[in-house]
């Protein structure tokens, strides 16, 4: 019996890479991403492209205008000469923002009365828009506290703010430096191990049963479960080269270092894709057809993984139905347990609930489809 | 058109109403991506778990805390009491971020010294830990304000005296700064690559699989004839689905519609030639439906990634910016966006319009010539 099953599993290893395709999914794929991410995908708002219209023009104005210049936020690019001129500039997407400074901002400053700048985004990028403005607000409060600064002093209240009143000291546990590629190393891994298991392994079996070579399998002596697992096992090994390959490029090249143990999270690794695996076993009882298997794979698989497990975006800020969902995505278990080992070295104490939903859902969807898989071929 | 066409597409037709399923999930697929996108994406943070640890517990401290109980981005779960359940609780994941505040706090504050507070994240999630440092950032500064304010209530002197500055922030186009009003336009077209082009990829490479291709390649019907009658499902499932999504993005989402419609579903229609051009090119390199699927994986996943669908192009090194060039994707989100919420006409679409023209153009003509040497 184990014999057959190393043997279909060779036939099966044959097949895979027999298509220099498998290649590219298998290894250019994750490549791809990591240096997409590493170098390309980034959401930091630097450099926007900003309008300026300084009606005031005075040495106030000029102050505060440079501050947003040496800020490194903001490159004034146009200084237009009225608001619908601006319009023109954002319609064609020239510029994120324009500032307007009114005629009567130095004048409200120095005599103590309040002063109002106008800003306008391009709100079409929703979260450009409102980090420019918080870098805009930041700007002018600072700017503020400086004029108040001299205006206390002037008045001998200097002892009253002669020292900052708080200070505030962020500090980053796991990450000092916050560097992005830190989380999303094994973010990816998590992202490129649900595409093996659940999207490749679901597509070969339809495929095969569309073709018919299943059903030559069916009618030789090979039992259901050794033509599950010999049709698996491939892909349990390629899922391991992949988080191989992942870790060292993450490591030799992106300096991105696993703080935990490596064994916990090989042996972790293979816990998820237990039931990664077997969530494509299911879809590919489902699934009639390769169009519905790829479909099915990416709304069941894909979709979830990336956006419901906290990869990318936090689960927590999810409404409530969502998060309810969530709970259901193996990916957001091995994601907690995959981060866990990777950036906090945390260990099994931590990790056993995770590891326990995925064990419950692998055991499951695995039982599940294998009983639908009999009765599909009985 | 020949009666021959018609024939053949009613034959299609036929095929893929035959099968209720297929059709369900087909357009369930592109609401469910659009409602999922539409609620998860986004940058802000909600309901973050937070722990307290108030080593000072006086009169300012509490305050304070009191501060951030009040700001709703803030959950403030945990009052702790050493810096071992901090580390249990943030090693954990039970809490996200943790506000230290040490001793002295108060006194410190009081003597008109800098009184120094500690916030610590769980930088593995770097993404949360950034927006909610400056959510914290923000806090501190109001109450530094408070603080100064009362210090000269004190000497009998009025903040207000010395003014103020503000900034009054408009947002065009989006005035509310809804994330979905950003995402949901993307998705559309998103939507269009992923599910069309492989679907039309896979149904070429089915047919090819079950050799009803060649049967058809047999009778006196003309290649572009057959292609036509293949494409002609594609192009009307495409259209139903950018509806359907529209739709949703208009009356669920809420998504302003400002644009042309007609404008819209033309340059849809544009978008769908490199579409079908790479489902039929695909199936035409692929001999079986899991070869397809790889193919068209292996060049939707690029596009979409470097589309400016999530992440802005603005942002890529420059090699990657020119690179971007050669996607139809990136044109048609533009575009999308564009029409849904800027409403503008072609005069400022048209930068992105003749591309995606000839880039379309040229990938349908190369693969539609290609397919009909290949089948004649």
């Amino acid at each position: 019996m184990k014999s057959r099953i190393i043997t279909l599993s060779k036939k099966e290893f044959i097949h895979i890479f027999r298509d220099p395709r498998t290649i590219g999914v298998v290894v250019f794929i994750p490549i791809f991403l990591l240096f997409l991410f590493g170098y390309a995908l980034t959401i930091d708002v630097k450099h926007l492209s900003t309008a300026l219209i300084d009606n005031s023009r005075t040495n106030i104005s000029r102050q505060f205008i440079s501050k947003f210049s040496n800020s490194g936020y903001f490159d004034i690019r146009y200084r237009p000469e009225n608001v619908s001129q601006v319009k023109a500039l954002m319609d064609s997407g020239k510029i994120h923002l324009a500032i307007i400074i009114p005629e009567d901002f130095s004048k409200k400053i120095l005599s103590g009365n309040h002063a109002e700048m106008q800003t306008i985004y391009d709100g079409v990028n929703s979260n450009t828009a409102s980090i420019a403005r918080s870098y805009v607000d930041a700007i002018t409060a600072e700017f503020f506290r400086e004029k108040l600064k001299g205006m206390l002093e002037k008045r001998g209240l200097d002892e009253l703010i002669k020292h900052d009143i708080l200070k505030y000291d962020p500090r980053f546990w796991f990450n000092p430096t916050l560097e992005s590629m830190n989380f999303l190393v094994p973010g990816l891994i998590c992202v490129i191990l649900t595409i093996l298991s659940a999207l490749l392994t679901s597509m070969t079996i339809v495929s095969e049963r569309e073709k018919g070579t299943i059903e030559k399998l069916i009618v030789s002596p090979v039992k259901t479960y050794e033509l599950i697992l010999g049709k698996l096992i491939p892909y349990i090994f390629i899922a391991f080269f992949d988080i191989l390959l992942v870790i060292a490029i993450g490591n030799l090249w992106f300096g991105v270092a696993i703080k935990g143990n490596l064994l916990l999270l090989f042996a972790l690794s293979f816990v998820f894709l237990f039931s990664s695996l077997g969530i494509g076993l299911i879809i590919s009882t489902i699934a009639r057809s390769g169009q519905e298997a790829y479909i099915i794979a990416l709304l069941v698989s894909m979709l979830p993984s990336i956006l419901l497990s906290g990869f990318h975006f936090p689960i927590a800020s999810m409404p409530l139905v969502l998060r309810g969902i969530s709970l259901i995505v193996p990916a957001r278990y091995y994601l907690v347990i995959i981060r866990g080992i990777f950036m906090k070295g945390i260990g099994f104490q931590y990790l056993w609930p995770s590891t326990l939903a995925l064990l419950i859902f692998g055991t499951a969807l695995v039982l599940l489809s294998t009983w639908r898989f009999k009765r599909k071929i009985d | 058109m020949s009666p021959r066409i018609i024939h053949l597409i009613k034959k299609e037709f036929i095929q893929v109403m035959r099968d209720p399923r297929m059709l369900f999930i087909i357009f369930a697929a592109p609401v469910i991506q659009l409602i999922v996108l539409g609620y998860v994406a986004t940058t802000e943070v909600k309901n973050l778990s937070f722990a307290v640890y108030d080593q000072d517990n006086s009169f300012h401290s509490r305050q304070i805390v009191e501060k951030f109980k009040g700001a709703g981005s803030f959950d403030v779960r945990y009052s702790i009491s050493s810096y071992g359940q901090l580390r249990k609780l943030l090693d954990a994941g039970s809490a996200r971020v943790a506000l230290v505040v040490g001793r002295g706090f108060d006194k410190k504050i009081k003597r008109g010294e800098t009184a120094p507070i500690q916030a610590i994240f769980d930088g593995s999630d770097a993404n949360s830990a950034v927006v909610s440092s400056g959510y914290i950032a923000s806090i501190m500064q109001d109450f530094s304000t408070s603080i100064l304010d009362g210090r000269l209530a004190k000497k009998g002197i009025d903040m207000e005296w010395f003014g103020s500055l503000s900034n009054k922030a408009r947002f065009w186009f989006n005035e509310e700064l809804k994330s979905s009003n950003f995402m949901v336009p993307g998705v559309v077209g998103a939507i269009l690559l992923i599910q069309i082009m492989t679907l039309s990829a896979l149904g070429v490479v089915k047919e090819k699989e079950y050799g009803t291709l060649e049967q058809l390649i047999v009778t006196p019907i003309r290649p572009h004839e057959l292609l036509i009658g293949k494409m002609t499902p594609y192009i009307i499932i495409a259209y139903v689905e950018v509806i359907f999504a529209t739709l949703i993005a208009v009356f669920w989402f809420h998504v302003p519609f400002r644009g042309n419609p007609l404008l819209f579903l033309l340059l849809c229609g544009m978008f769908l030639m490199p579409t079908l051009g790479m489902g039929l090119f695909i199936s035409l390199v692929s001999r079986t439906q899991y070869q397809a699927f790889l193919t068209s994986y292996l060049v939707s996943l690029p596009s979409i990634m470097l589309s400016g669908f999530i992440f802005p192009i603005e942002n890529m090194p420059k090699v990657i910016q020119a690179f971007t060039h050669l996607l139809p994707l990136r044109y048609l989100v533009t575009v999308l966006r564009g029409i849904f919420l800027k409403g503008i006409g072609i005069q400022y679409l048209w930068k992105d319009v003749w591309p995606l023209l000839i880039l379309g153009g040229l990938i349908f003509v190369l693969s539609v010539t290609r397919f009909e040497k290949k089948i004649s």
